[in-house]
């Protein structure tokens, strides 16, 4: 099983999502560069975070365009994992791959804190060590990561099951308190309706090892480590 | 490459948050001119001006064009509207 790490002009979590993989879970690790219109036999391709191209005209917007995105939409087609995390997400959002938007934290501020999420969907590829219902603390650091879709869109997400977690309380309630950036009904991570792409804002790959703080986000790698091999790539 | 020959037209899109969406930017900014006395002012969005430079026969191609642009790219239909005017002139707003 491998594992690919999209890397953008501008993205910065490449190397701790890469340092995860190599380093933490002693999985096999390959960095992909944008302009690779070859994902080099991933099993499960990471978008990190960063600020892809500036965050020129939209978060996202620009990177959508990448010679790799194109293979990466592909993979994603034919049922392989795709993993994006912050920035990932909401260029995964602009690419069409996942529904809605990411927009301006409602603070107007850049937050780097922890959160608490309820995880609502245990049984994907990349939450199989999660249990429902678990509430896991993961840290969060956007400025745009308040999720939007048309109420229309809203509720198609919330009838198909596609909230993979919510911002809450450390009790797993989805108080106003709990919500950093304003997403509505706090979601902080979405999957699509076939289950093998999934956007979050928060950072796992920050919280994978006791030295720093928390090793909640090291379930989900391994989730996808276990599961990968099993995963049905057409 | 831009052809010489044709007549060039200027693109004015004006990208705009949808009413629907939450747009922090307009009531801080509103809430700014509020506490300078502007008590007048009952609501402000705040969105993008983009100027396109375009190789365009008429302003029925140029028109085409550009709302092609901003569906593709300049605005995300999710969150924005958009419109614009052309300027078959093709100067730039000085």
């Amino acid at each position: 099983m491998k594992f690919g790490v999209v890397v953008f002009p501008g993205t910065w979590s490449d190397r701790d999502c890469g340092w995860v993989i190599d380093q933490v879970l002693g999985a096999s690790l390959q960095y992909l560069w944008h302009k690779d219109a070859d994902l080099k036999g991933c099993d499960c391709v990471i978008l990190p975070g960063g600020f892809a191209y500036g965050d020129y005209l939209r978060t996202g917007a620009i990177a959508r365009f990448a010679p790799v995105m194109e293979k990466v939409g592909e993979f994603a087609d034919r049922g392989g994992l795709v993993w994006g995390i912050c920035n990932g997400f909401q260029i995964l959002c602009e690419a069409g791959l996942l529904p809605g938007a990411l927009i301006r934290n409602a603070s107007l501020e850049f937050r780097c804190q922890w959160t608490n999420l309820v995880v609502e969907r245990a049984d994907l590829p990349f939450t199989s060590q999660c249990a429902n219902g678990e509430v896991i603390r993961v840290p969060i650091s956007h400025g745009e990561g308040s999720y939007f879709a048309d109420p229309a869109t809203l509720s198609r997400i919330e009838q198909n099951g596609q909230v993979v977690f919510r911002y809450c309380d450390q009790a797993g309630r989805m108080v106003p308190g709990a919500n950093p950036n304003g997403s509505l009904h706090s979601i902080a991570g979405i999957v699509n309706t076939r289950g093998n792409v999934l956007g979050m804002m928060p950072h796992p790959e920050r919280c994978a090892e006791a030295e720093l703080g928390g090793t909640d986000g090291l379930k989900l790698f391994q989730s996808v480590l276990e599961n990968a091999a099993r995963v049905l790539v057409s | 490459m831009s052809s010489t020959s044709r007549p060039q037209a200027l693109a004015r899109v004006i990208v705009t948050p949808k009413p629907v969406v939450n747009d922090p930017q307009g009531i801080t900014v509103k809430q700014g001119l509020r506490t300078l006395g502007f008590s007048e002012v009952s609501d402000v969005r705040v969105g993008k001006y983009i100027e396109v430079l375009l190789d365009a026969s008429s302003v029925q191609e140029a028109r085409a064009r550009v709302e092609a642009m901003c569906r593709q790219l300049l605005a995300n239909h999710v969150i924005e509207d958009f419109r614009f005017e052309i300027d078959p002139g093709g100067r730039r707003a000085e």
